[in-house]
């Protein structure tokens, strides 16, 4: 029974994992707590919804549009809107996220209703069996596709030129401006990988479990969660975090009841934040340093 | 202290008074839900404005309020004003409580920290189903009366509720403790070594403005007479009650309660014409708000209107 | 007397150490300058002394009592007053409100507005802003804000008072002006440890000088004694420039 609990809590870990690792990186980059991320996830939910109902399409196959609409979308939010309010007191943007999440929520309510819904492929329901667990297919392939990006993202921060310019920029706003890179940029295009990384979390859930506009709010909490547990900005903490936060929360759920996931979780997050800011893996980046 | 100003509130404090008997009920239930958000407002920003700690989840000693009254109403059978000066010790305590750790926090830090205190403490009650009714509400005693009554009820006691928050934003801003919580927002540290014990006074601070909050908690559970933990804690009532602040100005006694009415009439007035689009526009208002006015409308107009003025803040601060 | 001793002070942030080893002692009515090369741990010193921070290592003794564990308003209540290198006036309060703050939280702790207004506008007289009492301190040019921070840390009532780099950013007829308020307070009985940059001020004005250089002191002595010693050039100059005798 505990084996299945633990199980249960990785699968959902992985999920955890994702849709913590946009709202870390933005967090850890550009100092942006960005309230809206749960709502920008939901998109991606509707997206992969409405292309599964209105042309049959597979979900897993609409990964890449949701991804990238939602790379686009983030990309001309942080452009056109919180490019403006960046350098103004930390609270502001905190406000400014929320209006967005406020119209975001708003928005999908009204075009799509706050009716629950979920995508059910044919193959659904299968699930395998191993060592008396059973694992579904779907929270399966949930799984490894999160762990694939994961580590698809560190090897960008990484490896790549820009990965490179997007952690200098954390580290050390100055310095990296003397290297060249604008910070302009690096904030746009980091605020769109969130989100595109977002989206495709949303997209992921709806396979998982039933979404409506009102859980926005409980996503971007647990987006907010991994990213203090392991600690801003970095990858592999997110991925751990996300574990972490899925089997607590599986185990709660299970000895103290469903009813407090939330409480428990908000718990855990003023805990960490009282007492150890950096994350369980975190190091002093200049997000935290400097504010 | 006579002057101009208080002159030109004492008229505006007459004019509302007068209101009830001239004008409907419709106009009156507004009101009434404006007075609502400029109590709010007005006794967060003891927190917020003055003393520079965003307690977004503030609403939270509104929700507390709430459920104090709402208990206490129907298992208890305590009547209605009697169970007021508990929702405002409910809130002290419980904000002095918190305070403690959360304080240390600053900035959007503690912003969120508060968030998740509200949130928990909805799901907490959410819990309580035996003594709070849970997810299904509670529905307190209807008052007995005459509807006219009864409206004019509420408008003069949530007026009262204003009235009385504004009093005593006003008392802080003039006692040395006003002074300090400022010297506190503008920077902490300047503060204590000045000889202001700074943990205390933020606490200090938060209590009462939870107090506050919490008493217009009561007010709203006996006017609508069914609360339940969705409507009571959070929703838009956090971002509303921030943009009042923001709107109006936080630094000042008045300005929250300006951005209340501001805020209201013109949600009123979308509501009324958009009911769907009506959440989307608070959304699209606040984005406003935040580019365009973070000094406040006051502040920014100060030397008279000008596109101009609207567009500076943005440069201001862009990246 | 003696007011203040540092006792092999030290501090660290983690691995990194700023101050290390650091001992003197400074006499009531001194006027004792702070200098040394930027990142010498000078301002990390007054953070100390006035406990914003930590201390790692070490005592501090004030009027023969150790303060290491006490916090920062109880040594403001204590007679210790400081002002900051960036001066940020309490805007939304008047002139004369910023300094009213002093008078009821410092040393002098008064509580009725009428003596917190008779000590605010005797040390904006002294300081010489009282014609600007009731304007917004946000409007002021920079010499007068500085002599804002120091009204307001004289309001107070201190005994002893720790000045950061008041002088930077003045104009040389402000300067005068500044270092003749100090000498006036000195005159009152109070003692004042200051860091400084601008060596002409603060060689005029103290008593003795103390020299921190990359968190160690190195040198300590009168003015006269220490613009001749080669340590000092060297750690300003570089060794090119100490002749070393």
């Amino acid at each position: 029974m505990i084996l299945q609990i633990l199980i249960n809590g990785i699968l959902l870990g992985g999920f955890y994992a994702l849709i913590g690792v946009g709202f870390s990186l933005v967090w850890g980059v550009t100092n942006i707590i960005n309230l809206a991320h749960g709502a920008i996830a939901l998109l991606g939910s509707y997206i992969t919804y409405y292309m599964f109902q209105n042309l049959h399409l597979d979900p897993f196959l609409s990964l890449p549009f949701s991804f990238i609409s939602l790379f686009i979308f983030g990309y001309l939010i942080q452009r056109y809107i919180m490019n403006y309010v960046v350098k103004a007191q930390i609270f502001m943007l905190l406000i400014l996220t929320f209006g967005i999440e406020i119209f975001l929520v708003n928005f999908m309510t009204t075009f799509f209703s706050a009716n629950f819904r979920s995508v059910t492929p044919t193959y659904a329901g299968s699930s395998m069996e191993f060592a008396g667990v059973v694992i579904p297919y779907i929270r399966l392939g949930v799984f490894v596709i999160c762990f694939v990006v994961t580590i698809i993202m560190g090897l960008f921060l990484e490896k790549t030129w820009l990965g490179k310019a997007i952690r200098a920029t954390s580290l050390d706003l100055e310095a990296a401006m003397m290297t060249g890179i604008s910070p302009r940029k690096i904030y746009s295009i980091t605020f769109a990988l969130g989100s595109g990384l977002a989206g495709l979390a949303g997209s992921l859930l709806s396979l998982t479990q039933a979404f409506s506009p009102n859980i926005a709010g409980g996503l971007t909490l647990r987006a907010f969660i991994v990213a203090i547990l392991g600690g801003l900005g970095r990858v592999e903490g997110a991925f751990i975090g996300g574990i972490m936060l899925g089997i607590i929360e599986t185990l709660s759920s299970f000895y103290i009841g469903e009813g407090y996931k939330n409480a428990i979780a908000f718990g855990l997050m003023v805990f960490m934040l009282i007492v150890k800011p950096s994350g369980l893996l975190g190091r002093k980046y200049y997000a935290e340093v400097k504010h | 202290m006579i002057n101009k100003k208080f002159l030109l509130f004492l008229l505006f404090v007459i004019v509302l008074v007068l209101l009830p008997f001239v004008v409907s009920g419709y106009w009156l239930r507004v009101l009434t839900q404006t007075f609502l958000f400029a109590a709010i407002a007005t006794g967060s920003n003891i927190i917020i404005g003055f003393t520079g700690y965003p307690a977004f989840g503030n609403i939270a000693f509104f929700g507390i309020g709430a459920y104090v009254t709402g208990v206490l109403t129907t298992k208890y059978s305590t009547p209605f004003f009697a169970t007021l000066p508990f929702c405002a010790l409910s809130g002290v305590v419980i904000a002095s409580i918190l305070g403690i750790p959360i304080l240390r926090l600053k900035g959007h830090y503690f912003a969120i920290a508060t968030v998740g205190v509200m949130e928990a403490i909805k799901e907490l009650i959410d819990n309580m189903t035996e003594l709070t009714g849970g997810g299904l509400g509670l529905t307190l005693p209807i008052m007995q009366g005459e509807p006219e009554y009864i409206y004019k009820f509420f408008y003069f006691v949530m007026l009262g509720s204003m009235l009385f928050s504004l009093l005593i934003l006003f008392i802080v801003s003039r006692i040395k403790q006003g002074y300090a919580l400022r010297a506190i927002r503008v920077d902490e540290d300047a503060a204590s070594v000045m000889g202001i014990n700074t943990p205390v006074y933020k606490t200090f601070a938060w209590a009462i403005s939870a107090g506050l909050v919490g008493i217009t908690g009561g007010i709203y559970a006996y006017w609508i007479s069914y609360i339940d933990p969705n409507t009571v804690f959070g929703g838009t009532y956090p971002v509303k009650m921030f943009a009042m602040i923001l709107l109006g100005g936080g630094t000042t006694v008045i300005g929250p309660m300006l951005g209340a009415f501001i805020l209201e009439l013109i949600s009123e007035i979308v509501w009324s014409k958009f009911i769907a689009i009506h959440g989307m526009v608070l959304g699209l208002l606040i984005i406003f708000i935040i580019l365009f006015l973070p000094k406040g409308l006051f502040e920014t107009f100060k030397g008279g209107f000008s596109l101009k003025k609207l567009l500076s803040n943005l440069r201001e601060n862009r990246l | 007397m003696v007011i203040l001793e540092a006792k092999n002070i030290a501090k660290s942030y983690g691995g990194l150490k700023v101050l290390t080893d650091v001992n003197f002692e400074v006499k009531k009515g001194e006027i004792v300058g702070i200098i040394g090369p930027n990142g010498a741990g000078k301002t990390t010193f007054m953070n100390l002394v006035s406990r914003l921070t930590p201390i790692t290592g070490g005592v501090i003794v004030y009027k023969g009592e150790i303060i290491n564990d006490k916090k920062p308003h109880e040594i403001a209540k204590m007679g210790i007053a400081r002002t900051f290198q960036v001066v940020k006036p309490f805007g939304g309060l008047s002139v004369l409100e910023n300094v009213m703050v002093g008078a009821y939280y410092g040393k002098n702790n008064v509580s009725s507005k009428a003596e917190a207004t008779k000590i605010a506008e005797e040390a904006l007289n002294i300081v010489g802003l009282i014609d600007v009492k009731d304007k917004d301190p946000r409007i002021l040019p920079l010499a007068k804000r500085k002599k804002l921070e120091v009204a307001r840390a004289l309001a107070m009532g201190p005994e002893l008072l720790l000045l950061d780099e008041v002088m930077a950013g003045l104009s040389v007829k402000e300067l005068d002006d500044m270092m003749r308020e100090i000498i006036k307070l000195k005159e009152k009985g109070i003692t004042i440890i200051a860091i400084e940059h601008v060596m002409k001020a603060i060689m005029g004005i103290s008593d003795r000088i103390v020299v921190l250089h990359l968190g160690k002191k190195i040198a300590e002595g009168k003015p006269e004694e220490i613009v001749r010693n080669p340590e000092v050039i060297e750690a300003y100059l570089g060794s090119k420039y100490a002749k070393k005798e």
